[in-house]
C-alpha cells in the first residue's frame, strides 16, 4: 500500500485549537466507501517515431465519498494528464479508474460523456467560461448535457455564491473572482459526487485565494461532492487534511515539460 | 430529460452563434431567400403562362388566315400582339359562316389603333363566341353592344381604365398598330365598356367591320384592284376583306377536314389550328429561356449553400474553444454534430420563409409587367408543386452544407484546446 493512503486523515475542529486526528488503515477506507479507486494506472505517449514516453504510472489513489484531497506538484509532474483521465477527457493506456463504481476507463466515448455530465464537476485553471454566455447561461449549458436545465438550481447557486446581481453578465464583465466562483456554480450544477479542481486559484489575486478556496470545500462539502484540487501553490495546499503529492504518487518520475498532448 | 434538454441546449448554443454572427447570419439568410424566391417564381411563371397562353384563351380553336406563319396569325389575333400578315377575302368568311360544321366564325378586320391599343372590327356575334375561362363578353351597367354599321366601339376595360374613355365619349383611331399613327377625321363614339376578362381581350376597342371598311382613308382590295367606300353606297362583298377569321369547331375532325380541303384547294389562306397547340410551339421555342432562368436560380440556390457552407467554416475556428469547453462539460461529439447541421438548416430556413414575401413582390412584378405587355393575367397566388419543392429542397442543401463544419466540430479534441 502506497504511504499516501496512510496519511488520510480526519480533521474535527470543536471550537478550539485542539484538533482530534483519526488515521485510519487504508483497507479500511476501501472497505468503507471508495468513490474513487485507481489501480495500476498507466499513461504513455507515442511518437511519430514509435517511442513510447510515459507520463503516469500511479499503482492505486483512492478517494472516499465527499473527501476533500489536496494534490500538489510541479507542473509537468503529470496532474493535469491525471485529471484528464479521470474526467474521461483522456483514456489511460492501461489501468482501472473507478468511480462510485463505474469503470470509466472501459467506457465507450460517449459513455464517458454522458458519465462526465453527471458525475463529475470540474473547475479549470482558466475558467474556460463561454465568452457569448451570460454567467447564469454558463451554468445552464453544463446541465443542459447533463440532467436538464434547472433554472432555479443554477440561480440559487450563483446566488449563493453571491452573483445573485451578476447573472445576465458575460464573462468579461465580470472580475476573476466573480469568474472563478462561476466556474465553481457550473461545476456544481449537475450535483455531481466529485468535483476536479485545476489550479483553481491560478489566476486570482493572494488575497482572495483562501476565500475561494473555503467557498469551494464549504459547497462540495454542502452538496456531499468530493473535492480533489490540484495546486502546487503552498498556501493552498497547507489548509487541506489530506494532500497526496504526485511526486510520491506518480512512480514515473521523469518530469516531462513536453508538450501535455 | 436528456434528449429534450439537450435539443434545448444546442438551441440556445445555435441562436447564440446566429446572433453572435450576424453579419453572416444575414448574408446567408438573403442568399438563401433569394434563391429559393428565384426557383419558385422560374417555376410557377413558366406554367402559370402555359396554362394561360397555351390554354384555349379566346375559346376559339383556330385562326384562318393570310398565307404565311400560323404564330403570327395566332399572336396578331389572340394576343393582339405583332402585325397582322395580311387580309383574305369576305367569300372566305362567309363560307366558314355558312359551313356546318362550324359553331362560329368571327371575322376581325384590324390596322388602326387608339393611344396604342387595338381597334378591331368585327361582328356582335364576338360578344357571344368568345369565351374566357367560360364567361362571354359583357357591358357593365350604362354600356351597350354596338349596333350594325354605326361608328360606334365597345372597349375593353383596360382601354377604359388607361385612355379615360367613357361611355359616351369620341374618339379619333389612328391608322396602323403604334399610336403614332396618321388620325383619322372621323370620331368613334363609345357605347360600352366590357367587363374586365384578364385576358388580352381588355385592350381591344372592338367596333361593327362595316365601320372599320367605312373608315377614311380604307381602301379595300378583296376584288385584287382596290376599293374605296363610299357613305350611303352599299359595298359589294367582291371588295370587303378581313384580316382574319376566328373559328370554333363543332368537333376536332372538323379541323382536320377543313385543313385538308383548304390545302386541297390551294386557298391564299393559313388555318393556325390548334390554337393551342401553336402557342405550346411558342413555349418550346421560347423554352431556352426557361432553362437558363432555371440554371440561374439553381446556381443561386447553390452559392447560397456554398455560402452557408463557407461562413459557418470559417466560424469554426474561433468556436473550438466553445466546442471543446462543452465537450468537457458533457457535450457528445455528435451533439456538436447536430447544433452545427440545426445551425445551418434555421439559416436555411430563416431564408426559405423569407423567400415567400420575396415571391409574392417578383411575382407582383412580373405579373404586372406580363399584363401590361400582353393583358394576360397570371394567377398570382395559384399553387404551384414548386412552392413546397423549393423551399424544401433549399432547407435540405442548407442542412447538407452544415455537415462540412459539422464534422469540423465534431472533430474538436477536448485536450487539445483546454490546457492552461
Amino acid at each position: 500500500m502506497s504511504s499516501t493512503a496512510w496519511s488520510n486523515r480526519r480533521e474535527a475542529g470543536f471550537g478550539s485549537d485542539e484538533k482530534i486526528v483519526i488515521l485510519t488503515p487504508p483497507e479500511v477506507v476501501s472497505f468503507l466507501m471508495s468513490l474513487l479507486k485507481i489501480q495500476d494506472l498507466k499513461l504513455s505517449y507515442s511518437l511519430p517515431s514509435g517511442e513510447e514516453i510515459p507520463i503516469l504510472d500511479i499503482p492505486d489513489l483512492q478517494i472516499g465519498e465527499g473527501e476533500q484531497v489536496a494534490l500538489s506538484g510541479e507542473s509537468g509532474s503529470g496532474k493535469t494528464s491525471l485529471l484528464n483521465l479521470l474526467a474521461g477527457i483522456q483514456t489511460p493506456t492501461s489501468g482501472a479508474i473507478r468511480i462510485d463504481g463505474n469503470d470509466i476507463a472501459g467506457m465507450s466515448e460517449p459513455e464517458r460523456d454522458r458519465f462526465r455530465a453527471t458525475h463529475l464537476g470540474y473547475v479549470f485553471q482558466s475558467f474556460q467560461l463561454l465568452p457569448s454566455y451570460s454567467a447564469l447561461e454558463n451554468v445552464l449549458l453544463g446541465m443542459m448535457f447533463g440532467p436538464g436545465p434547472d433554472v432555479g438550481f443554477a440561480t440559487e447557486l450563483l446566488t449563493r455564491l453571491g452573483l445573485a446581481d451578476r447573472l445576465g453578465f458575460r464573462p468579461k464583465q465580470l472580475s476573476m473572482g466573480q469568474r472563478q466562483r462561476v466556474a465553481l456554480a457550473r461545476a456544481l450544477a449537475n450535483r455531481p459526487r466529485i468535483v476536479l479542481a485545476d489550479e483553481p486559484t491560478g489566476n486570482l489575486d493572494p488575497g482572495h485565494k483562501q476565500d475561494a478556496i473555503k467557498l469551494m470545500r464549504e459547497r462540495c462539502e454542502e452538496q456531499k461532492a468530493a473535492l480533489l484540487l490540484v495546486s502546487h501553490d503552498p498556501a493552498v495546499i497547507a489548509r487541506f487534511e489530506r494532500v497526496v503529492k504526485m511526486s510520491e504518487l506518480n512512480r514515473q518520475q521523469t518530469v516531462h515539460h513536453s508538450r501535455e498532448v | 430529460m436528456t434528449l429534450s434538454s439537450t435539443a434545448s441546449g444546442l438551441f440556445l448554443i445555435v441562436r447564440r452563434s446566429l446572433s453572435q454572427h450576424r453579419l453572416s447570419t444575414l448574408v446567408t439568410v438573403l442568399s438563401a431567400a433569394f434563391g429559393c424566391c428565384l426557383v419558385m417564381a422560374v417555376f410557377s411563371v413558366s406554367s402559370q403562362s402555359r396554362l394561360a397562353f397555351g390554354g384555349r384563351p379566346t375559346g376559339f380553336d383556330a385562326v384562318l388566315g393570310a398565307k404565311g406563319s400560323a404564330l403570327q396569325l395566332v399572336l396578331n389575333t389572340v394576343f393582339h400582339l405583332e402585325t397582322s400578315p395580311g387580309n383574305i377575302s369576305w367569300h372566305l368568311y362567309e363560307r366558314m359562316e355558312s359551313d356546318p360544321r362550324i359553331e362560329a366564325a368571327i371575322p376581325y378586320a384590324v390596322g388602326d389603333n387608339y393611344h396604342g391599343f387595338r381597334v378591331v372590327g368585327t361582328t356582335q356575334e364576338v360578344f357571344t363566341a368568345f369565351r374566357e375561362g367560360g364567361i362571354s363578353l359583357s357591358v357593365m351597367d350604362g354600356g351597350r353592344f354596338f349596333e350594325g354599321e354605326r361608328r360606334e366601339a365597345v372597349i375593353g376595360s383596360t382601354v377604359a381604365r388607361k385612355t379615360g374613355l367613357r361611355v359616351g365619349d369620341a374618339f379619333l383611331p389612328s391608322h396602323g398598330f403604334s399610336e403614332h399613327g396618321e388620325h383619322h377625321r372621323e370620331e368613334v363614339l363609345v357605347v360600352g365598356i366590357l367587363e374586365s376578362t384578364s385576358s388580352p381581350a381588355d385592350q381591344v376597342l372592338w367596333m361593327p367591320i362595316e365601320g372599320v371598311f367605312r373608315m377614311e382613308g380604307h381602301v379595300l382590295r378583296g376584288a385584287g384592284e382596290t376599293f374605296e367606300p363610299h357613305a350611303g353606297v352599299e359595298i359589294p362583298d367582291e371588295h370587303k376583306e378581313v384580316s382574319a377569321v376566328m373559328l370554333r369547331f363543332r368537333s376536332p375532325q372538323a379541323g382536320f377536314k377543313i385543313r385538308e380541303e383548304l390545302a386541297r384547294e390551294g386557298a391564299d389562306a393559313t388555318l393556325a389550328w390548334p390554337i393551342s397547340q401553336i402557342m405550346i410551339e411558342l413555349f418550346e421555342k421560347l423554352g431556352w429561356v426557361h432553362r437558363i432562368l432555371t440554371l440561374v436560380a439553381y446556381l443561386i440556390v447553390i452559392m447560397a449553400s456554398g455560402s452557408i457552407l463557407a461562413c459557418l467554416y470559417n466560424t469554426m475556428n474561433e468556436r473550438r474553444h466553445e466546442f471543446a469547453v462543452l465537450r468537457a462539460l458533457g457535450a457528445r461529439r455528435r451533439s456538436l454534430f447536430s447544433a452545427i447541421v440545426m445551425e445551418s438548416s434555421l439559416i436555411a430556413i430563416l431564408g426559405v420563409v423569407l423567400a415567400f414575401p420575396l415571391y409574392v413582390g417578383l411575382l407582383f412584378l412580373a405579373t404586372s409587367l406580363i399584363r401590361s405587355q400582353t393583358g394576360v393575367v397570371l394567377p398570382v397566388f395559384s399553387f404551384h408543386p414548386a412552392l413546397v419543392l423549393a423551399p424544401l429542397g433549399m432547407v435540405i442543401l442548407g442542412a447538407v452544407a452544415g455537415i462540412v463544419p459539422a464534422f469540423k466540430a465534431y472533430a474538436t479534441s477536448v485536450v487539445d484546446h483546454l490546457t492552461g
